[in-house]
């Protein structure tokens, strides 16, 4: 999945530069590219796979320790009997709304508290206080205030993403060039205009940046959240198999962690890629 | 009035009214079992202390991360810049890396609970883990990051390997291992705090889960507002550690 997306990306980033002649040198570049992450994949894949083999045979233990064979086993049986992607589904709904919700009160807290100084004053000791808090240690105080159900997860994953994005934006901010404000002034732009063709594009990569890392926060914060107060999830698939000692089943949505995780970054990366090109986003 | 101290004044301004408000609201909107005012907080963290408890459970809560984190920063520095020496290594682990990163170490805790019981050493164990890997990860996109030709240069000059990897590499990754240390601690708290909500009898996660079952609220705030100092106290006096030691090689 992650290669076809890099595939999808190259030829996209390819078919857009330079003349015809260039562009079959570049897309056969990128070919090579994407076979030669493919085969690092595989390659890792398999060693990590034979690794864990090993160890398990090792521990002779199949329920304390299974190996990738009846963990491959159980994921089929979880994916038959539709749990698995009931619980990645519920878990990724969470993580959408709660990741929107905060990366749009971040960036524009963020953008605020970055172009104006009275903002910033105002309330840079209260974020500087409330950013360090764990957002895990909200949980139980979440289910206070919105209950058991949706809102009080995806509450917590709008803590989490708040303070990353909002802290990006606003450095941001800062790091747009004076001189471009300066020229931009000089040339007759009005404050308005300098934010929205300025300053805005300026941040744009530090806003995204924020965003790509306050996603893996959200994961963190929702397995978290799953484990202690929820009845559907990945991480309440985690920590409930714990009771029935069904190892297998917690290092199958560990691993649907991993894939659902990485999948989700590289989108990230690839939107943020093809949409805002102009604008430098590596 | 200079700048900075208009800053302090506009600063401090906007924490009072959002403490008077808080308590204003409390008081006259709320139960205490949902919003406790910040006067009830205070006295509960007060009442509290004297009984010697809070102090019980900062301690606990201190040790596993302290003895989580310096484990882990070790690990995690030594593998990051032993495995991003290596050209084979480099090409090998990166994939591997990328899809560990999104598996939570708290994710961990139900296999290190099954593996290591619900005793100390599986909280160090997973600490440790939530460490290790923010800091290898950062190590080792510190040293592949490193500019081929500063390596060549070196070597031109007459510097061994080891030279080149004790006067180059290490002090060129330095930065991104304490960055890596900084994202670490942070993670590290957030994992703590869940690890003892789930198992452990003491500590300031277990204090928060324990409140609410207590229904005495109050506590479970006296608990976040502790977290969120050490927060800071870690994170700043991290930042000052970092400008001392390590400011010509430029902190991010």
């Amino acid at each position: 999945m992650t290669s076809s997306s890099d595939a999808m990306a190259a030829t996209a980033r390819a078919a857009g530069s330079g003349g015809p002649a260039r562009t079959r040198a570049a897309v056969l570049k990128r070919v090579r590219g994407t076979a030669s992450l493919v085969l690092r994949y595989a390659v890792a894949a398999a060693a990590i796979g034979l690794a864990w083999e090993l160890f398990s045979v090792r521990f002779d233990s199949p329920v304390l320790f299974p190996g990738p064979a009846k963990t491959a086993a159980r994921a089929v049986e979880l994916i038959e009997e539709g749990r698995l992607q009931a619980d990645i589904l519920v878990s990724l709904r969470r993580i959408v709304i709660g990741f929107a919700v905060g990366s749009l009160v971040g960036a524009l807290a963020g953008l605020a508290m970055g172009s104006s100084r009275l903002i910033a004053d105002l309330f840079r000791p209260l974020v500087n206080f409330f950013r360090f808090i764990a957002p895990t240690a909200w949980i139980a105080t979440a289910m206070v205030w919105f209950g058991l159900g949706e809102a009080s997860k995806i509450s917590l994953i709008i803590y989490a993403t708040v303070f990353v994005v909002l802290l990006s934006s606003m450095i941001g901010v800062g790091a747009v060039a004076p001189n471009k404000i300066r020229a931009a002034r000089c040339l007759g732009a009005t404050d308005r205009q300098i934010f929205f063709l300025v300053t805005l594009p300026g941040a744009l990569t530090y806003v995204l940046t924020g965003m790509r890392m306050a996603l893996m926060n959200a994961f963190m914060t929702v397995v978290a959240a799953e484990m202690i107060a929820a009845e559907a999830g990945l991480g309440f698939l985690i920590y409930n198999s714990r009771q029935w000692m069904e190892t297998d089943s917690i290092f199958v949505g560990m691993l649907a962690l991993g894939i659902v995780g990485l999948m989700a970054d590289r989108l990230f990366v690839l939107v943020s890629r093809t949409l805002l090109r102009r604008f430098s986003f590596h | 009035m200079s700048a900075t101290r208009k800053s302090f004044y506009r600063g401090t301004a906007c924490v009072v009214a959002f403490l008077v408000l808080w308590e204003a609201g409390a008081r006259l909107f709320l139960v205490p079992a949902v919003l406790p005012a910040p006067s009830q907080i205070a006295a509960e963290l007060v009442s509290y202390a004297a009984t010697g408890k809070l102090g019980y459970d900062l301690l606990m809560s201190g040790q596993r991360v302290l003895v989580g984190f310096a484990i882990g920063s070790l690990l995690g520095a030594t593998l990051g810049l032993l495995l991003g020496s290596f050209k084979a290594s480099q090409w090998l682990l990166e994939p591997p890396l990328q899809f560990f990163r999104f598996i939570p170490p708290i994710a961990w805790l139900t296999p290190v609970l099954i593996w290591f019981g619900i005793g100390e050493s599986g909280k160090y164990v997973l600490i440790a883990y939530t460490t290790t890997f923010m800091v290898m990860i950062n190590t080792f996109a510190g040293v592949v990051g490193i500019r081929q030709n500063q390596l060549r240069a070196a070597r031109c000059l007459g510097a061994t390997r080891w030279q080149a990897f004790r006067l180059v590499i290490i002090p060129t990754a330095l930065p991104h291992i304490l960055n890596g240390m900084q994202i670490g601690m942070a993670n590290s708290l957030q994992t703590l705090v869940v690890a003892e909500m789930l198992a452990a009898n003491e500590g300031l996660g277990f204090l928060i889960i324990n409140s609410r079952i207590s229904l005495s609220t109050e506590l479970a705030y006296v608990a976040i507002f502790l977290l969120g100092v050490i927060g800071f106290l870690a994170d700043s006096s991290f930042r000052a550690f970092a400008a001392r030691v390590a400011w010509k090689y430029k902190l991010a």
